[in-house]
């Protein structure tokens, strides 16, 4: 090695030993700050558990720390002290003297998160609870937590490197050291933040993405070297206008830099596409043309609203990120969906509805935002919009919430209205009131369907039954004035495969009861427009599993009521046509689990679709929209067919 | 022919909006000392410290031993010995370690010379320089530019920080030794008596702008002070060449010219002066008279 070299390792290595020393030291006597800071707050100190902390503690705080200590001591104390000028007017190019500096800063601070790792290792081995006295086993400390590789990579990038760097960009023209530091930590601090806030407010990010973000933060951290680099050989003697004027650049060459770097990478990896996406609340628009859907990751995070065409031609974004469960008003107006987003884009705690046109046009709020708490806004249930489209109804835990235009949210408590719990099925025809039936799983006082006008705030009883309400399908449920409420027997089976039940038709407008089937072992049904015919599934053989069912459908008016087919599994859903002469049926049974859609036609025939195709609705009079993976990432669409049984897919 | 060591050509530095030195074209020849006298602010230091490529000229260039001194600075540097105006090193060292810092960056370091220097200067190895004077941390810095053997030794006003022992027996004795070996020195000072002692060329800056320049000999032969005395009014416009300064009296005249030869006499008596006496002027005097008249040579 030239002598030149080790004469300069040899001076960095003498001016950053002392920050070296001071970094070892507070790393061995950080157990005991933790001790005395952890005493004073509990009483029963868990020595255990500060063991385990400890790592998160290095990065959020000490290495961010002596990271820019290191930094900073690079240049700026030879501006502070005039050596800078010895130093540049000996025959040695700035940038080998730049390597030397910012390559023994780098040393410096490998040895400082060395030795504090191996202290914590040590402490932990130590650590009364942990029943490990292996040193080497414990430095795989950070295994345990999982997030090895998102801990590493993220404090690699943020905690050491961009604070460093931050530091020696600083230093190349402060002649302060501390203020270096300062003024790195805080550029430091505010690129994390605007990474955050750039992935957050552009709603590029599915899900936290450690290697992403690490790959920010690590470029972040390069370009700012570079453009301390840039500082540093273009600065001349390194003070006055010019090197602020070159600073400047210098800052151009990081944001720029960090544009070229950044926008490519997340514009590639990190928006959420169809083939990350999960779809749920699928709801067909009225215009039939069109789903509107909740998109999200894997987890359920980074949700938004989507409108995905049902001719094949893409999708569309309603809404950024924390915004979903979209309901479309009947009159296909307007999408109504729940915002969770603050005002940079981030999660709130607050929840709001709003509605869009299903353009995306016309974004605004429908209601003023009010507090929800973990675990948000997945724990609502449907939106249901009004038949005139200007209220929505919706339960939140155990409460109503209603919101009208122009009017402050009402919320209603169950308790007030006579339920313990209570299901939301829907508005009535006029949409003076809304519908609500005991929850099946703990009516333990019977059944109760009773009609709650918000406006008035009077509620009444619709329907009681002192038998048990087993099941009903409140999604099939329509403004139409009918309700069908399954009633179980005393003594039933536990069995669900094997449970019986009494199905009656409710009218809501005057509480009048319709017997459907005096024992059956289905629920699923449908209704025509202004509910004339109802179709409905039937399997009456007492005693055996419901492996039939029979299609059979009634129409109110002539008073028939005739079977059209028998089909195998257990119907789960029934989806009538718009011309209400075929019915798509979901239906679940075998050793598959989920059986193939069938649709039986009106004069009996039976058209099947392939497995692991779910009916949603129809579009148009005869096609299917079909769904694939519902609620699980690469969820799909198709149109069947309901005459030829053929599939064309749609999405993605 | 003979290369100049240093050659500066039409060099202008600005800062900002202030031009610090303007449009400056010199040449050092080889084996001279060549002085660079100028009041503070002049351009003194921004031009020697271009030299060393920790400024950059903003217009012009500048090379020393044939090398640009933007373009092979590096190489100037291991070439050149330079002691700043306000030497300051790093005060944790001990006078051995920094000598043995600075050492390594010159391939043509001498350790007996610097050796023979530090003992001729009473240097104690082992002392920090923090513990030391200015002036002892000065003679650090002597032997720190000149242990290198340079064949350009360039000194920014070296005498600012050494007593008047050291200035004048070792300075001298340094320069002399430098040139010895066939070496340039290019140094400047604001002490014209130091300058007028050791220089044999010198050139006059003020405020960026050359004012004069040449061998010392030239400058104190062909710069001179007339005094003309006129029986009636002195005339409102005396016009000569090289006229740098005039001071005018009711019957007398005082003019400082360059280039000065005897027909200038004639030419005043041709314009009615009764007498005209030819002052010689010591540097000192040009210095201050060329200042006050603030004009370039013609």
């Amino acid at each position: 090695m030239p002598s030149m070299i080790k004469a300069l390792l040899w001076k960095e290595w003498r001016e950053q030993r002392p920050v070296v020393f001071t970094g070892l030291a507070v790393s061995v006597s950080m157990p005991l700050f933790l001790i005395a800071g952890a005493s004073t707050l509990q009483r029963r100190l868990d020595l255990a558990d500060l063991a385990d902390v400890m790592p998160l503690f290095l990065a959020a705080l000490l290495w961010p720390l002596l990271a820019a200590a290191c930094g900073a001591g690079t240049i700026s104390n030879e501006i502070g002290g005039g050596t800078i000028g010895f130093l540049l007017s000996r025959p040695a190019s700035r940038l080998r003297v730049w390597l030397i500096k910012v390559g023994m800063g780098g040393v410096a601070l490998l040895l400082i998160v060395g030795g504090s790792l191996g202290v914590a290792a040590a402490f932990r081995s130590i650590a009364p609870g942990h029943g490990s006295t292996d040193l080497v086993d414990s430095l795989t400390l950070l295994g345990e937590y999982g997030v090895v590789g998102t801990f590493t990579l993220v404090s690699v990038g943020g905690s050491i490197l961009l604070p460093f760097a931050s530091a020696v960009f600083f230093s190349t023209f402060l002649s302060r050291a501390l203020t270096a530091a300062a003024a790195g930590l805080v550029a430091a601090l505010a690129i994390i933040s605007v990474v955050f806030l750039i992935w957050s407010r552009l709603d590029l990010v599915p899900r936290f993405e450690p290697g992403l973000l690490a790959i920010e933060f690590g470029a972040a951290g390069i370009l700012i070297l570079v453009a301390a680099l840039f500082v540093f050989t273009r600065g001349e003697m390194l003070s006055g206008r010019r090197v602020l004027r070159t600073a400047l650049i210098g800052s151009l060459i990081i944001l720029g830099g960090m544009m070229i770097v950044s926008l490519p990478i997340l514009r590639a990896h990190t928006r959420l596409t169809p083939s990350a996406a999960a779809l749920s609340d699928l709801q067909i628009v009225p215009a039939g043309n069109a789903i509107v859907a909740t998109a999200s990751g894997e987890h359920g995070e980074s949700a938004q609203t989507w409108k995905i065409y049902l001719d094949g031609s893409g999708f569309e974004r309603l809404t950024g990120r924390f915004a979903g469960r979209p309901a479309v008003s009947p009159d296909g107006e307007w999408v109504v969906y729940v915002s969770q987003r603050g005002p940079m884009g981030l999660r709130s705690d607050a929840i709001q509805l709003r509605a869009v046109r299903p353009d995306g046009s016309a974004d605004h709020p429908l209601a003023p935002e009010f507090p929800v708490g973990s675990p948000y806004w997945y724990s609502l249930d449907d939106l249901i919009v009004s038949p005139d489209g200007e209220q929505v109804v919706f339960r939140y835990d155990s409460r109503l919430i209603f919101a009208m235009k122009g009017r402050p949210l009402i919320i209603k408590r169950f308790e007030d209205l006579g339920f313990r719990h209570a299901f939301v099925l829907g508005w009535t025809e006029d949409g003076s009131e809304v519908l609500l039936i005991s929850s099946y799983w703990v009516n333990e006082e019977g059944t109760t369907l009773a009609a709650f006008n918000p406006k008035s705030g009077e509620s009444r009883i619709v329907f009681r039954s002192d038998r048990k309400r087993v099941y009903t399908p409140r999604s099939r449920y329509r403004p139409d004035g009918i309700v069908l409420v399954a009633l179980g027997f005393e003594g039933e089976s536990p069995d669900p495969n094997r449970r019986r039940f009494e199905t009656i038709l409710v009218d809501v407008r005057d509480g009048t009861v319709e017997p459907l089937t005096e024992s059956s072992c289905s629920v699923a049904y449908d209704t025509s427009e202004e509910a004339r015919q109802i179709v409905y599934g039937h399997c009456p053989s007492e005693g055996a599993p419901a492996s039939e069912v029979e299609i059979r459908v009634r129409d109110r008016v002539e008073g028939t009521d005739v079977a059209l087919a028998t089909v195998e599994g257990k119907v789960w859903g029934m989806t009538l046509s718009p011309s209400a002469d075929r019915v798509a049926l979901e239906r679940f049974g075998g050793k598959a689990g989920r059986m193939a859609t069938l649709v039986v036609h009106r004069n009996g025939e039976i058209r099947s679709f392939d497995e692991g195709w779910v009916p949603l609705g129809w579009t148009g009079r005869s096609g299917v929209v079909l769904v694939a993976k519902y609620r699980d990432v690469g969820t799909r669409l198709a149109v069947g067919d309901a005459d030829t049984g053929e599939i064309r897919e749609v999405y993605p | 022919m003979e290369t100049a060591a240093i050659v500066i050509d039409r060099f202008t530095k600005r800062f900002g909006p202030r031009t610090a030195v303007s449009d400056l074209s010199l040449e050092v020849p080889p084996g001279s000392v060549f002085g660079l006298l100028g009041q503070n602010g002049a351009g003194k230091s921004t031009t020697i410290k271009t030299l060393l490529n920790l400024l950059q000229p903003t217009t012009g260039r500048l090379s020393v031993l044939g090398l640009d001194t933007v373009t092979e600075s590096v190489a100037v540097r291991r070439r050149v010995g330079y002691l700043p105006e306000e030497p300051a090193y790093y005060d944790w060292m001990t006078v051995d370690e920094i000598v043995r810092f600075n050492a390594s960056f010159y391939p043509t370091w001498d350790p007996e010379l610097a050796g023979s220097l530090i003992k001729q200067l009473d240097l104690p190895l082992d002392r920090k320089l923090r513990a030391l004077s200015r002036g002892m941390q000065a003679k650090v810095g002597l032997v720190m530019a000149l242990g290198s053997r340079p064949e350009v030794l360039i000194l920014d006003d070296p005498t600012s920080g050494l007593d008047a022992l050291v200035r004048r027996e070792f300075l001298e004795a340094m320069i002399a030794n430098v040139q010895a070996e066939g070496g340039t020195v290019f140094f400047s000072t604001h002490l014209l008596h130091e300058m007028e002692r050791v220089a044999d060329r010198v050139a006059i800056l003020h405020k960026g702008d050359l004012l004069l320049h040449g061998t010392l000999d030239q400058l104190k032969s062909e710069t001179k002070k007339l005094r003309a005395v006129y029986p009636d009014m002195v005339p409102e416009e005396i016009v000569l060449p090289g006229l740098v300064r005039r001071v005018r009296d009711t019957h007398q005249v005082l003019l400082t010219v360059t280039g000065y030869n005897p027909g200038l006499d004639e030419e005043l008596r041709r314009s009615g002066a009764e007498t005209v006496e030819v002052i010689d002027l010591s540097l000192e005097e040009i210095f201050v008279e060329t200042v006050k008249g603030g004009t370039t040579r013609a």
